[in-house]
C-alpha cells in the first residue's frame, strides 16, 4: 500500500450546516409537495373533497402558471451583453449579444425544446431517450449532449451551426432532411440560395465570443470584418475590393480596437479612417503576398 | 415528549407519523449527509443542496421504505448516489488536461518535522488544491471506498481514467511531503 495512500487518509473536511433553517426549508418543500396529495376519506366527504379539490386545483394552476416557474421562461441580451442559463436538465447555454432564447413550458418533462433568435453556444447534456431541440429562425438543430454554436441571427445573409463535440443534426425548419455534423462540422445554410452546405468548420472560434477572443487562419477579410464589427461594435464602409477577398491568419485576445486596426494595416497597408464615434472608412491596401 | 432513538424506531415511526418522522431523521442526519457531499464537492452550498434532496427523495418513499441495513449506510449510499450523478452530468468543470498547481514550498528538507495537527492541515490544503476531476475521484476512491470500476461506470469515464487521476494525486503529494516524513522511504 502507498504510504502517501496511507497518510492521505488525515484529511479533515467539515461544514457546520445550520439545522434549523434547512428543516425549515425541507418543511416548506413537503408541504408544497402534500398539496397535492389525495386523501382516502369516507362518502359524506366526497362533496367537500370536490370542492376542496377545485380549489386546491385553482392554487395549484394559479402557482405554477402564473406565479412558478412552469410558465415559458424568456431570456434575451441587448448590445455588448451575454449571459449563462443554467437549464433544469444542467444543460447550459451561453446567449450572445442581441438574442433571445425562450424555453418551452414542459422542458425538462415532456421534452427539450428551445426557441433561440441570435447567438448562443449549447453544452447539453446527454439523455439518449429525449433529444435537445433548438428551434432558430431558419435552422432546427437536433443533438442528444454535446457542444456547439449556432447563428441565426435576422438580419444576416446566412445562418451557421459549428460543432466542437458530438454529433448534431441540423435541417432548415419543417424538413427533416437535413446534415447531420460531427466535431469539427460546420453547418452553412445560405438564406438566399436557401441552400444548406457541410463543410469543415474552421475549428478555432467555435464560441471564441464567449471569451471576445478571435482566431482567423486562412479567414477571408469580409468574415474578419464582420466579426470585429460585431465584437467591438463598429460599422466598417468599405467598397474597396482591393482588400475583402484577400485571406489572412491572425488572432485576436481581448485587444482594444486601435491594436487591432493597427494589425490590420500593416497587414493589407489600408487605413482606417474614423468618420464618427462607431463608423470607421476602410481606405486604399493590397492583399499580402506571402 | 418522547424521542426514538434508535433507527429502527425512527423509521417505524417515519411510517406512522410521517412528518414526526422525517423531522428527527432530518435534524438527526442533515449535518452527516451534508460533510459527505461536502468532502467529494469542496462546495459547502452545493453539499446542502443535494442533502436536501436526499432527504426530500427519503420523504417521497417514505411509504414503501424497506432499509434492510440501518438508516445511516442508506443515507450515506444515497448521498454518494446523487453526488456522483451531479458530477456526471456536468462534465464541464472536468476538464481533462487540468494541471496541477505547481507549489513552492522552499526546500522541504530544511523544515522542522511538523505536528500532527500541522500534518493534517497541510494535507487537506493539499488535497483541496488538486484539479476538480482529480480530487473528486481521488476522494470518492479514499474516503468513500468505491472501486475504480464503480468510479468509471457512474461517472461514466474510462477505468483508466480514473487509475491516472488517482495516481497524479498519488503523485502530487509525494511531491509535496515527502519532506516532512522521516526518511524511511
Amino acid at each position: 500500500m502507498d504510504k502517501f495512500w496511507e497518510i492521505s487518509g488525515k484529511y479533515q473536511k467539515s461544514h457546520q450546516p445550520d439545522v434549523d433553517a434547512a428543516w425549515r426549508k425541507f418543511e416548506d418543500r413537503i408541504k408544497a409537495e402534500q398539496k397535492g396529495k389525495v386523501v382516502p376519506m369516507g362518502r359524506r366527504a366526497l362533496p367537500y373533497a370536490a370542492a376542496v379539490l377545485i380549489l386546491v386545483a385553482f392554487v395549484f394552476l394559479l402557482q405554477n402558471n402564473f406565479l412558478g416557474n412552469r410558465t415559458e421562461m424568456f431570456y434575451a441580451t441587448t448590445n455588448q451583453e451575454t449571459k449563462q442559463i443554467e437549464l433544469p436538465d444542467g444543460s447550459i447555454v451561453t446567449l450572445n449579444e442581441n438574442s433571445t432564447l425562450k424555453v418551452s413550458v414542459d422542458f425538462g418533462t415532456a421534452n427539450r425544446s428551445v426557441t433561440l433568435s441570435g447567438e448562443a453556444f449549447f453544452d447539453v447534456t446527454r439523455n439518449e431517450n429525449q433529444p435537445f431541440i433548438i428551434s432558430a429562425d431558419h435552422i432546427k438543430v437536433e443533438v442528444l449532449g454535446t457542444s456547439f454554436n449556432v447563428r441565426d441571427y435576422a438580419d444576416e445573409k446566412e445562418a451557421e451551426v459549428e460543432v466542437k463535440s458530438g454529433k448534431v443534426k441540423v435541417s432548415p425548419p419543417n424538413q427533416s432532411k437535413g446534415v447531420l455534423l460531427e466535431k469539427g462540422d460546420l453547418a452553412l445554410l445560405d438564406l438566399n440560395a436557401k441552400m444548406l452546405e457541410k463543410k469543415p468548420g474552421e475549428g478555432y472560434n467555435v464560441g471564441g465570443w464567449m471569451e471576445k477572443q478571435l482566431v482567423f487562419i486562412d479567414a477571408p477579410v469580409a468574415q474578419i470584418f464582420e466579426d470585429i464589427q460585431r465584437i467591438y461594435k463598429v460599422n466598417f464602409i468599405t467598397d474597396n475590393t482591393n482588400i475583402i477577398n484577400c485571406s489572412f491568419d491572425t488572432d485576436f485576445k481581448g485587444e482594444d480596437l486601435s491594436t487591432v486596426f493597427e494589425i490590420l494595416e500593416i497587414a493589407f497597408h489600408c487605413k482606417f479612417k474614423q468618420l464618427n464615434a462607431s463608423t470607421y472608412e476602410v481606405v486604399g491596401g493590397q492583399c499580402n503576398q506571402e | 415528549m418522547q424521542t426514538p432513538s434508535s433507527d429502527e424506531a425512527i423509521v417505524d415511526l417515519l411510517q406512522q407519523d410521517p412528518e414526526k418522522g422525517i423531522e428527527l431523521i432530518f435534524r438527526k442526519y442533515f449535518p452527516y449527509v451534508v460533510n459527505i457531499v461536502y468532502r467529494v464537492s469542496n462546495d459547502s452550498g452545493l453539499a446542502e443542496d443535494i442533502a436536501q434532496d436526499v432527504f426530500f427523495e427519503l420523504w417521497k418513499k417514505k411509504e414503501n421504505l424497506k432499509i434492510t441495513s440501518s438508516l445511516k449506510p442508506y443515507l450515506r449510499r444515497a448521498a454518494i448516489n446523487k453526488t456522483l450523478n451531479y458530477f456526471r452530468d456536468r462534465k464541464i468543470n472536468f476538464a481533462s488536461d487540468e494541471q496541477l498547481p505547481s507549489l513552492s514550498t522552499g526546500d522541504p528538507k530544511a523544515q522542522q518535522k511538523m505536528e500532527a495537527e500541522e500534518m493534517e492541515e497541510k494535507i487537506t490544503n493539499l488535497i483541496d488544491q488538486l484539479p476538480q476531476r482529480c480530487r473528486v475521484i481521488f476522494i470518492l476512491s479514499r474516503y468513500e471506498e468505491l472501486s475504480y470500476r464503480e468510479i468509471a461506470e457512474k461517472l461514466e469515464i474510462s477505468d483508466k481514467t480514473v487509475e491516472n487521476q488517482i495516481s497524479k494525486a498519488l503523485k502530487f503529494l509525494r511531491e509535496n511531503l515527502a519532506g516532512f516524513l522521516e526518511d524511511d522511504s
